[in-house]
């Protein structure tokens, strides 16, 4: 066998070599037989099958519910075949499987494992037959009726002539901040009762905010913003944020955002303690700001109604919105699964409550009017909205029910504050509470339903220890996102990138070698094959030869279409061309007459054929006009 | 086995006994020949005497060719291969002519390098085809998902199972195949026991087919009478809907519900006010049902229409029913069940509904007027009592002018307001008496006979017949949509005319929702009692149904419309009852919260200024064609001189974004910033990686994601298993070929 290798040396392919017969084509060597119905096998592929396959652990079983099914189900999409590589084509079609796989897989988890035990969402379900209605339930009857345990979470805590109170709750819920209007500020661990740090600062405090977790907590204070820790000690005096109104904590960019009465939106970097950047939002101090926690976007509301969108990259706003006529006096970003950051709902001063969505900015879902004008806004893990005003806070259940946009949707509780203004509302994190802070301290409310259930302890623990939350945090800050990659669009992350075309001339300059990959498969003709895809997806059958070039890349070649070849005149090809242009699923009469016509014209032609050729024999004399 | 030969079995016994013998005898013939040969240590190979080119054994002889077959059957170990060799067929003519001398010339070999050539492809072709056994396994190799290797599993000496070795099993010596044919003869093989089986079944008097198809109709029976039983028990639960509505109504009956008319008389006092109750409580529900008004209801007019599934003769059905019902009700819940009896037969026809609702209306209104007046009275000794000292601020000078300023005012606004009491009873009696004298003209049957009546109100001839009104300084005009008849009131305060024009507030549509009631009656700055009054008034002659709503109430953005023409308007299709409340002469009309918020907002031109602000991003980011020409350079210059067109190649088109294909392009009220983020497009990949051909492949790639938190466990596993697991501790050998 060496001797034959080294013999066979090199060799022209093709040109010179005389083909002796047919040329075998290069069959595997299959050499055991298995009877006549049975194709022969190749022992030595036979010997490895075993151990070039998936192990057997992962093949697709039947579940007892018969849910999942064999993978034979699993087809990619068919526009992968158009991909002329193999290999690619075999790679693409993995891929397209194991995504369909994995979303199967997906929705048997959350329906086998994820659901709630009862079966519906929690919360608190009444007769409607019978005239019930949620909102008429009280906070003592539901008390009376929730556990022990729960029934302590209500609570009230009373502070007399220290101004409104703002809350903030850890995000793992553990921890509550209160801070008042006149500076009286604490933070305590309110599920075991624990007071952390109680200080009076003596002077205006508008708002605050923990940080990456509860041993450090960010004021906004007359001039400035200051740091405390867990005990209430100054750590920091941030004075670059002059006159703070507002404070958001970004965990994972570990991002203090401010907005002050100058207007100016100031992103600063705690795990550094560098001022990242101050953009001037130019429209004067906000009266509003949240954040929306699925992709950092700081929301600022404006007091000419306008809505703007912000990330530290780029100072303009992503997204101005004109939302209300009159300041927009609060707004909210869901973060339930369901929206995933997508639906936001903005208060105005005139009255309004709106839900936007982020997909379709400038057309409300749904907006309704309120008595008493909206103050605070608040969504809870489940997606519930809480709006406080004077008297008390409402609470909404199901916002998207109804399907006009001027439904106004059923409340789902009615939380009443006698004679005060809910000037805060906060949804506990992973718990049915939502705190309420008012001029006379702040009430801890019951709102059964409203929190996430299910957490992930590894990413936010309600048991947290001191040695996890260590943990915690050291991995918090290895983990940190840069601030870079706060943007609108959360898919962004891996995309290609749209490349700097240049001018024509720059174009032109260019040797194949500068080329970038996907001009010299636009140049090759081979780039874009999404194109064949999207054509396949509309049903349309590329017409004529392929040459090649109908899959160019759109942006630098558009896809030429093959001229209608014109034939000599007088064989019905306009017809035809009619015909063809005419899409083959629209039927309309003009179109059946055509083809009644084009049928009978080549039956007439056949008939001919038949004549001239003797098939049939042409009837003559007096009878032939009978057919 | 009852039926074999017992000669065979005989057979079979000698040859075992045999068998013990023959082994007997092997035996003891075996240790004694033991020591005979004893086995060689060393091998010694013989000598084999090579060719050689002197000697004479193997010598070429003269006439002899020497050829493979004879190389070969000179090795001895090779002797019998020879027999396998292609039997070599000489060309004949060669073999006449003998010696190649005797041809003459030898025939020149063939060049080298197509020597070579044809040397080449044969060792080529033969290379390919020893390669091509290899193609299936390296395919396989290449194409799998997973490889763990060692590849090829070590050969096991295991112990093979019963099966296998019976199915491999071929007897190879001879008491094998002695046995073997033995056990043949005697038909013992696999093949001839399930023979005898399948013989066996055949001769049963029941064939599998026929016992087969015995339970296949017995089965078929047994079905066919459970789906009649079940067939017939659900027709006997279908039951006809009148039969249902009987039934339901034998089941009140049974519960207790009399009549209520009746029973109300017999009642004591405790049960009558609980049976009242229950009565108000069915009319509240009737009217949670929007079965309410019998023309302007939602209810009535999806009755009326093809809406809600019905058809005419249904909806008029429905209607009447519904009138009936309230009816009754109204006159339960009002206690005076025989008040109206003599009013009872013309209540019978629908069509007359109006009129008596009318008449109830008038009848309450004088007592309304009363209470209106007697709240005037009231405010006004308020005022005239409230006389006593006043202390510090209120003590002052000037505070005490402006109250009495005020005073003034107040008193104005009451005489005006007492003037409207008084002519609302004089339009009243002018109605009635027009409604009297112009039936004809006021009232026409719409659709043919027995239509609905529509009232148009009092023509101008009868109002001007009237007592003369002041001159108007408001005028109401009605919207074009007639089905909805909406009035409108103008303010007063007409100075802020035009901003209220240029007020984005009024653009907005009303919501469904206004500012409770209660809340409006309290913006009045100034006298409130007084707007109490005639907000009660209204009502009251308006009656419930057409009670308006401050969301409604709408001002009207045409301050010169002219009496007359609105009068024409109103008369197309409004109640009579409308009519006279728009044109009312009123000095004050109270304002909605809507009115208080635009007025406040007046100055800023918040939607202007956002439309300004689109307009300029958008002409910022669209595609801008640019001159470079310096100016001057290659032109004449002076006076009368023309502009020449600039040079197309001096013109440079900057990339931009078409205002058509903007995000925001459609949408007003929002800017969607068409900017480059650029601190984020450095983490973007900045060209396609290699094996993809297009983003959407590339981008597909991380569609998924893989982490365990957003997969199943087996999924997760699955896709971050790596491609190639080795054994620890394994050699990996290169793959062996099986053949």
């Amino acid at each position: 066998m060496d001797a034959l290798i080294a013999a066979a040396g090199p060799l022209k392919a093709g040109k010179g070599a005389p083909h002796h017969g047919r040329r075998k084509p290069l069959t595997s060597h299959k050499t055991v037989d298995r009877g006549s119905e049975k194709e022969s096998i190749d022992p030595s592929t036979l010997s490895i099958l075993g151990s070039t396959r998936l192990p057997h652990a992962f093949h697709d079983t039947p579940h007892a519910s018969g849910s999942g099914t064999s993978s034979s189900t699993l087809r990619p999409d068919p526009s992968v075949s158009k991909i002329k590589d193999k290999k690619l084509r075999a790679k693409v079609a993995r891929t397209d499987v194991a995504t369909q796989r994995a979303n199967r897989e997906r929705n048997d988890v959350n329906e086998w494992l994820n659901a709630p035990l009862g079966g519906a969402a929690g919360g608190i379900e009444v007769d409607h037959e019978a005239g019930e209605r949620t909102w008429r339930i009280g906070q003592g009857e539901i008390e009376s009726a929730v556990g022990l345990s729960s029934r302590g979470k209500k609570f009230d805590l009373k502070f007399d002539g220290l101004g409104e109170y703002v809350v903030d709750y850890t995000r793992n819920g553990r921890h509550l901040a209160i801070a008042s209007k006149l500076g009286h500020v604490a933070t305590f661990d309110w599920q075991a009762g624990k007071l952390h740090s109680e200080i009076q600062l003596r002077e205006t405090v508008r708002d605050i905010k923990f940080l990456q977790s509860e041993s450090f907590y960010a004021v906004a204070q007359k001039k400035y913003v200051y740091i405390y820790d867990q005990d209430g000690v100054e750590l920091h005096k941030l004075k670059q944020h002059i006159e703070p109104l507002h404070l958001e904590f970004l965990p994972y960019h570990y991002l203090l955002v401010s907005s002050g009465h100058a207007g100016y939106l100031k992103y600063h970097d705690v795990s550094t303690g560098t001022l990242l950047t101050q953009i001037p939002s130019r429209l004067g101090s906000p009266p509003s700001m949240t954040q929306n926690a699925h992709s950092g976007i700081i929301h600022l509301g404006h007091t000419n109604g306008t809505m703007t969108l912000w990330s530290p990259n780029m100072t303009t706003p992503h997204v101005k919105l004109l939302a209300h006529r009159g300041p927009v006096s609060c707004m909210a970003v869901d973060p339930s699964e369901r929206s995933a950051g997508r639906y936001t709902v903005t208060g105005g001063m005139d009255g309004m409550v709106k839900l936007w969505d982020g997909r379709m900015w400038g057309k409300e879902v749904k907006s309704w009017h309120l008595r008493n004008r909206p103050q605070t806004l608040s969504f809870s893990g489940r997606g519930m909205l809480a709006i406080g005003g004077k008297g008390g806070v409402t609470v909404y259940n199901d916002l998207h029910s109804g399907s006009s946009a001027d439904s106004v949707p059923a409340p789902y509780l009615n939380l009443p504050t006698p004679s005060l203004t809910a000037h805060s509302a906060k949804f506990c994190p992973f718990d049915d509470i939502l705190a309420v802070g008012h001029s006379r301290g702040i009430s801890s409310l019951l709102v059964p339903g409203s929190g996430e259930p299910n957490f992930d302890s590894g990413e936010l623990d309600v048991f947290e220890s001191r040695t996890r939350r260590r943990e915690r945090e050291v991995r918090g800050v290895l983990d940190k996102i840069r601030p870079e990659l706060i943007t609108l669009d959360t898919e962004f992350l891996g995309k290609v990138g749209d490349q700097d075309r240049g001018t024509y001339e720059e174009r032109q300059g260019k040797s194949y070698r500068q080329l970038g990959r996907m001009e010299r498969l636009a140049l090759a003709g081979e780039g874009g094959e999404d194109s064949d895809a999207v054509a396949v997806a509309n049903g349309e059958t590329v017409e004529g030869v392929s040459d090649g070039d109908g899959n160019a890349n759109e942006s630098t070649r558009p896809i030429k279409k093959d001229k209608e070849r014109h034939k000599a005149r007088g064989k019905g090809t306009g017809m035809k061309k009619y015909l063809k242009k005419k899409r083959k699923n629209v039927i309309d009469p003009a179109l059946i007459a055509m083809r009644a016509k084009v049928a009978a014209q080549r039956q007439a032609d056949e008939q001919k054929r038949k004549i001239a050729s003797g098939e049939v024999k042409k009837e003559t004399g007096a009878l032939a006009r009978f057919g | 086995m009852d039926d074999l030969d017992p000669s065979t079995l005989d057979g079979l016994d000698a040859f075992v006994d045999r068998l013990t013998a023959s082994s007997k005898d092997k035996d003891g013939k075996a240790t004694s020949s033991e020591p005979v040969a004893p086995e060689k240590k060393r091998r010694v190979l013989e000598t084999i005497p090579g060719p050689a080119l002197d000697g004479n054994e193997l010598g070429l002889k003269s006439r002899q060719k020497l050829d493979l077959s004879t190389l070969i059957a000179s090795h001895p170990s090779l002797s019998s291969a020879s027999a396998l060799l292609p039997t070599k067929t000489k060309p004949k003519d060669s073999y006449k002519t003998g010696s190649i001398l005797k041809q003459g010339t030898l025939s020149a070999p063939l060049p080298t390098s197509v020597q070579d050539r044809l040397n080449r492809e044969a060792a080529y072709e033969a290379t390919k085809e020893e390669g091509a056994k290899w193609a299936g396994v390296m395919k396989r190799i290449k194409e799998a998902e997973h490889l763990s290797f060692p590849l090829q599993a070590e050969e096991r000496g295991g112990v093979k199972s019963s099966g296998a070795l019976l199915s491999e099993y071929k007897p190879r010596q001879g008491l094998e195949s002695a046995v073997q044919s033995l056990l043949a003869r005697a038909n013992l093989t696999q093949d001839g026991i399930t023979k005898r089986e399948n013989e066996a079944l055949e001769s049963q008097e029941l064939s599998v087919e026929e016992m087969e198809e015995r339970r296949k109709r017995l089965r078929e029976q047994r079905e066919l009478i459970f789906r009649a039983e079940t067939r017939a028990k659900r027709v006997a639960r279908i039951k006809s809907k009148t039969f249902r509505k009987l039934a339901r109504k034998r089941a009140a009956k049974a519960a207790g519900a009399e009549d209520l008319d009746e029973t109300l008389e017999s009642m004591d006092a405790e049960d009558r006010a609980e049976a009242l109750e229950k009565a108000e409580m069915d009319r509240a529900r009737e009217r949670a049902t929007l079965k309410h008004g019998a023309r302007t209801s939602r209810w009535a007019r999806q009755a009326g229409g093809s809406g809600m599934g019905m058809t005419g003769e249904e909806g008029r059905i429905a209607k009447e029913d519904m009138l009936e019902m309230k009816r009754k009700l109204s006159r339960r819940i009002q206690g005076r069940g025989d008040d109206s009896g003599g009013s009872d037969d013309s209540d019978e026809e629908g069509d007359e509904d109006n009129e008596n609702e009318e008449e109830e209306e008038e009848g309450g209104e004088e007592a309304i007027k009363r209470r209106a007046f007697d709240q005037l009275a009231k405010v006004a000794n308020g005022s005239n009592g409230d006389t006593a000292e006043a202390s510090g601020l209120m003590g002052m000078a000037f505070m005490k002018k402006a109250e009495q300023r005020q005073k003034r005012k107040a008193a104005e606004e009451e005489e005006s307001l007492k003037r409207d009491i008084e002519m609302f009873g004089d339009l009243d009696e002018v109605d009635s008496q027009g409604s009297n004298e112009e039936d004809d003209g006021t009232m026409m049957n719409v659709g043919g006979t027995g239509g609905r009546m529509v009232f148009s109100g009092p023509s101008r001839s009868s109002q001007s017949s009237g007592i003369q009104k002041p001159p108007l300084p408001q005028t109401s005009a009605v919207s074009g949509d007639t089905s909805k008849p909406k009035v409108r009131f103008e303010s007063s305060w007409t100075a802020n005319q035009e901003d209220e024009q240029l007020n984005p507030w009024l653009a907005q549509p009303t919501s469904s929702i206004g500012p409770s009631r209660k809340r409006q009656h309290g913006i009045g700055a100034n006298s409130s009692a007084a707007d109490k009054t005639v907000q009660s008034l209204k009502k009251a002659v308006k009656g419930s149904s057409t009670a308006e709503d401050d969301s409604r109430v709408e001002i009207s953005l045409n301050p010169d419309a002219q009496p007359g023409q609105q009068d024409g308007d109103e008369s197309g299709g409004d109640e009579s009852d409308g009519d006279r409340m728009g044109t009312v002469p009123r000095k004050r009309v109270r304002l909605g919260q809507r009115d208080l918020v635009a007025e406040a907002f007046a100055g800023d031109n918040v939607v202007e200024d956002f439309a300004a602000e689109k307009a300029r991003t958008i002409e910022e980011d669209a595609p801008k064609v640019e001159d470079t020409t310096l100016p001057g350079w290659g032109l004449w210059g002076g006076k009368g001189l023309k502009k020449r067109k600039s040079n197309p190649s001096r013109l440079v088109t900057k990339p931009g974004i078409d205002p058509l294909t903007r995000q925001d392009a459609k949408r007003d009220n929002v800017i969607i910033s068409e900017k480059k983020d650029k601190k984020a497009s450095k983490y973007l990949v900045k060209d396609l990686p290699y094996p993809y051909t297009s983003k959407a492949q590339y981008e597909k790639r991380f569609e998924n994601p893989l982490g365990a938190e957003w997969n199943s466990r087996s999924g997760h596993q699955r896709e971050t298993l790596p491609r190639v697991v080795r054994k620890p501790g394994a050699i990996i050998e290169p793959v062996r070929r099986l053949f």
